[in-house]
């Protein structure tokens, strides 16, 4: 699966979080909308990445914290790949201090 | 403008003259190589930036987002945002000055009157600096404020006293925020020199150290009506100010994400040995140092290209012509990127002590100054607050009310 159409899914999931605090009356309160905000400019940021490692990993770390922020709303359906997520990132790491990732 | 006023910008033929995006690009780039060779030592002393901010006014950057109508680049917001993260990669500081240099050349082109505009926009192309003085301490929020005119037969009295005043120990015009007789939101654009204005060096935070963000006193400073820009006119229609103020904001952030970054990329490739306990014989081969790398590595590519397209917002609605709608989702694209640009900044600031190891805390490597920095920057405005408002908007839709400035009191 690309990593597009995994925004597209976190997109989803966001629009559920927010009909799940809305349906509970939360939709003015601070810390809510707080956490919806912090998700939705992540999101637009990993949006804005081109295809490669970085937004697969990107997309996996911010749908695992989402549903973590939203545990009682949000499905819950993870893999091995999840768990193995630090070594998504040791792999971006490995290849930033090669130099193969451009500034 | 009446003869009163005078430019205080001779014609300067050392000053470039900026025509596209690319040239103002290629620029930056020239200039920040330049910025980056004194940048730990103008922290280190807190040195006055006053040959920079020559070198800035005669890179022709200050002009590049003057009208097209008036000679100008005429830039899109997305070269802008792009030229503040370079100059901020090489110095924060250097790169902040500025900032607040574009916003008022943004308060003339949508509160200007074409004399004004006509006048000051030829001193940015000679190399014009504008400073700032905004806000005040001691009232009721950052955006009551008490220095106001009083009118003097034709002319004007200004008093009040400024803090965080970025920009204006260097400036050759200061924008005053401003209340008049009526108590409406005006700009007074000031020359540094005139009578009646002090400008303090008593600007002594823990970053940002050479952005000389201190007190401006003024003191029965006589000022003619042309200087007086009524943005009030402009609180009533869309605009971008409030969006590009905060678009720049990030975009300091994200280049002090970038010089941390690349600073522990340096040192990580300079020091085989590993960190004291970890189980490798090379430093490469550390895995939690290799994970949070990447980790770092890949919020901050997102965060750049999320400050490209929050800027993006901001072209967007310029080309589709200014509503309430598009300039208040522009303002919610850039505080969102301004927000996660104060946790990633922070984070690699802060983490990069533990993925080096003891020796990186020497004051002389100086990587301190990236955390000192971010932190300094970063608390500009309550970004809780900057989350909130995205929050509110993918919520309930709601757009961020118009900013303005209130009398104290009112």
């Amino acid at each position: 699966m690309s990593s597009a159409i995994d925004t597209v899914e976190l997109d989803v999931l966001l629009t559920q979080a927010v009909r799940g605090l809305r349906a509970r009356g939360r939709e003015d309160d601070a810390g809510s909308l707080l956490k919806i905000g912090r998700f939705e400019a992540r999101l637009r940021a990993v949006e804005a990445l081109p295809e490669g490692a970085e937004r697969q990993a990107l997309v996996t770390e911010l749908r695992l914290d989402l549903v973590a922020g939203f545990p009682a709303t949000l499905p819950r359906t993870f893999s091995h790949a999840d768990e193995d997520l630090h070594l998504a990132f040791e792999a971006i790491g490995r290849r930033h201090l090669a130099g193969e990732v451009a500034a | 403008m009446s003869g009163a006023v005078r430019a205080l910008r001779p014609s300067d033929t050392s000053v470039r003259r900026i025509a596209s995006d690319a040239e103002a690009i290629a620029a930056a780039h020239e200039l920040a190589a330049l910025l980056a060779d004194g940048a730990i030592a103008r922290d280190r002393d807190q040195l006055v930036p006053r040959a920079e901010m020559e070198a800035l006014s005669r890179s022709g950057l200050l002009a590049i987002t003057v009208p097209a109508s008036h000679g100008g680049a005429d830039v899109r917001f997305v070269t802008v945002a792009e030229v503040f993260r370079i100059l901020s990669a090489a110095d924060p500081a250097i790169g902040q000055i500025p900032q607040n240099h574009f916003v008022c050349v943004n308060v003339l082109r949508e509160a200007g009157t074409p004399e004004q505009q006509a006048f000051f926009f030829a001193e940015v192309l000679r190399g014009a600096r504008f400073g700032n003085a905004q806000a005040e301490r001691g009232t009721a929020s950052t955006m009551h404020i008490a220095t106001a005119l009083r009118s003097v037969g034709e002319d004007f009295l200004l008093n009040g006293s400024k803090y965080y005043c970025t920009g204006a120990l260097t400036a050759d015009w200061i924008p005053v925020a401003a209340l008049d007789p009526e108590n409406r939101s005006v700009f007074v654009y000031v020359p540094r020199s005139a009578e009646g204005v002090e400008v303090l060096a008593d600007w002594d935070p823990i970053g940002q150290r050479v952005t000389f963000s201190g007190t401006v006193h003024l003191r029965d400073v006589r000022v003619p009506s042309d200087l007086v820009v009524e943005q009030w006119r402009s609180l009533g229609r869309p605009g971008l100010n409030h969006a590009f103020l905060t678009l720049l904001h990030a975009a300091i952030d994200v280049g002090i994400a970038r010089d941390a970054f690349e600073d522990l990329l340096r040192e990580l490739r300079g020091r085989p040995r590993p960190r004291h306990g970890a189980r490798v014989s090379l430093a490469n081969e550390d895995a939690f140092v290799l994970a949070e790398l990447g980790r770092f590595g890949a919020r901050l590519g997102a965060l750049e290209a999320g400050l490209a397209a929050a800027a993006a917002t901001l072209d967007i609605a310029w080309e589709e012509g200014l509503d309430s709608r598009n300039t208040g989702e522009a303002v919610v694209a850039a505080s969102g990127v301004k927000a996660l640009a104060e946790e990633v900044s922070v984070s690699i600031a802060s983490e990069l002590f533990a993925l080096l190891g003891a020796s990186s805390t020497e004051r002389g490597r100086a990587l301190d100054r990236h955390w000192r920095n971010a932190r300094t920057h970063t608390v500009h405005d309550a970004n809780h607050w900057r989350f909130r408002l995205v929050g509110d908007w993918r919520v309930n839709g709601a757009l961020p009310p118009p900013l303005g400035r209130r009398p104290q009191g009112g």
